[in-house]
């Protein structure tokens, strides 16, 4: 008789006891509805399709696209003329307060009420009167900006001699730092004048943005200068 | 998934293997007749089918995997894609070697995904300890013998483990469900040339860490 292979011996003792079954046909049943419930909902990619072939709803669909896109162009047109104002309305005070640059003659000043006009929505009547108002004190606004020039002329020519002959004349220049003060000051209280006159032409919700634009260059009085 | 024709299983009764476990069943009759009850939409015959077959089927995953619940889940995940893929049987189709293909591929990803998240189980060697230890306290005669055979088992359980899964699944085929290397190559994808070459591979890799695990 052939002996027997030990490994043959010892993989038949290996009869671990099986898992027990009972209940597996429940579970495998369980499994199968789950996997029936799962199949049955539709994917959003059906679900959708079936909603695009009603004519109706494509249409209002389109529709609704077709809105949707011009509200975005309509909003970032309106985004892009805010910008362009907010840049003109910064031109603007560089008009009113001859610190920030020089004033500009009165044929330009339609293109630099141009922004407020447009960003505030005035009425043409309301235009006109607040035109008129800026063009009274444009004069004055040149004269300043003349004296100005003026006194920077001075005393560059005083800071020359200083560094070709090696003095200065103190009075002088304590002068001219005083006139320059009180031309800061004069100018400031006329843009001051000009933004208040200005607001009073406007309704309160025009007047609230107006103010809101030049907010930082009626508020801050002309600082001393140190020299 | 099942589109090739496999052979049909031999008769149990033709086994001429010394070895005295259970064999897979062969009832290609009554699977056949199950199988086209179940694709006109007979549900019953699905009940006839998973009580033929459960038995044979959690033994194999639960030697390959060694888990339990594992083992219970894929059998019962086996059947419902065979119920999934009922259209597809016809008179011809060798249902068993479906079954055993389909829980294969479960049983090497489920290894696959445990390797890559091990955890400790149920069913681990620390039970295990706990159940020698009840049956050494028993009155039960030789102790040492019982012993000595728990151990060995247990190292056959881990050298099985760590066979790669062609070896496994055609040593598990072959010596547990009594397959034919025919039949087993129609299971693994592999002539039967092959089978005879992974049967002797797996037999080798037994011994030769069975070898090394029982001197120590």
């Amino acid at each position: 008789m052939i002996p027997k292979d030990p490994l043959d011996e010892l993989l038949d003792r290996w009869n671990p006891e099986d898992p027990d079954p009972s209940g597996l046909q429940r579970d495998i049943w369980r499994r199968i509805a789950d996997a029936r419930i799962a199949a049955s909902r539709p994917g959003f990619i059906t679900q959708a399709g079936a909603w695009f072939r009603r004519p109706a709803f494509s249409l209002v669909f389109a529709a609704a696209c077709a809105l949707a896109g011009l509200a975005v162009l309509e909003w970032r047109e309106a985004r892009r003329q805010h910008q362009v104002n907010a840049e003109l309305a910064r031109q603007y005070l560089r008009v009113i307060d001859p610190m920030l640059g020089a004033p500009s003659g009165s044929d330009s000043m339609d293109r630099e009420l141009a922004w407020m006009r447009d960003e505030l929505r005035l009425t043409p009547v309301q235009y006109a009167r607040i035109r008129a108002l800026h063009e009274t004190l444009n004069s004055q606004l040149v004269a300043l900006e003349k004296e100005r020039l003026r006194v920077r002329q001075e005393t560059a020519a005083l800071e020359e001699e200083r560094r070709t002959e090696g003095q200065i004349n103190f009075l002088v220049v304590a002068g001219l730092i005083k006139i320059r003060q009180e031309l800061d000051l004069q100018s400031f209280h006329s843009m001051q004048q000009l933004v208040s006159a200005t607001a009073t032409i406007m309704t309160p919700e025009q007047r609230r943005r107006y103010l809101d634009y030049v907010q930082a260059a009626i508020s801050t009085p002309p600082q001393p200068i140190a020299d | 998934m099942f589109r090739r024709p496999f052979p049909p299983l031999r008769n149990p009764l033709q086994i001429d293997s010394p070895v005295q476990s259970l064999p897979v069943p062969a009832y290609p009759a009554t699977d056949r007749a199950d199988l086209v009850a179940l694709r006109r939409g007979d549900e019953i015959a699905l009940n006839n089918l998973i009580e033929r077959w459960e038995r044979p089927l959690i033994g194999f995953a639960f030697r390959y995997l060694g888990n339990s619940a594992d083992a219970r889940d894929l059998v019962a995940e086996t059947f419902v894609r065979l119920y999934q893929n009922r259209e597809r049987f016809d008179a011809e189709s060798n249902l068993p070697a479906w079954l055993f293909t389909a829980l294969a591929n479960l049983c090497r990803n489920r290894g696959r995904w445990k390797r890559r998240h091990p955890t400790v189980g149920m069913d681990s060697s620390e039970n295990g300890a706990a159940a020698v230890s009840a049956q050494l306290c028993s009155d039960e005669p030789d102790p040492r013998a019982k012993l000595q055979h728990v151990e060995m088992i247990e190292a056959l359980e881990k050298a099985v483990a760590s066979l790669p899964h062609d070896l496994k699944a055609t040593l598990l085929l072959c010596h547990y469900e009594r397959l034919s290397h025919r039949e087993i190559g129609a299971v693994l994808g592999c002539s039967e040339r092959g089978i005879e070459t992974r049967l002797r591979r797996a037999r080798q890799q037994l011994r030769a860490i069975l070898g090394l695990n029982l001197a120590i």
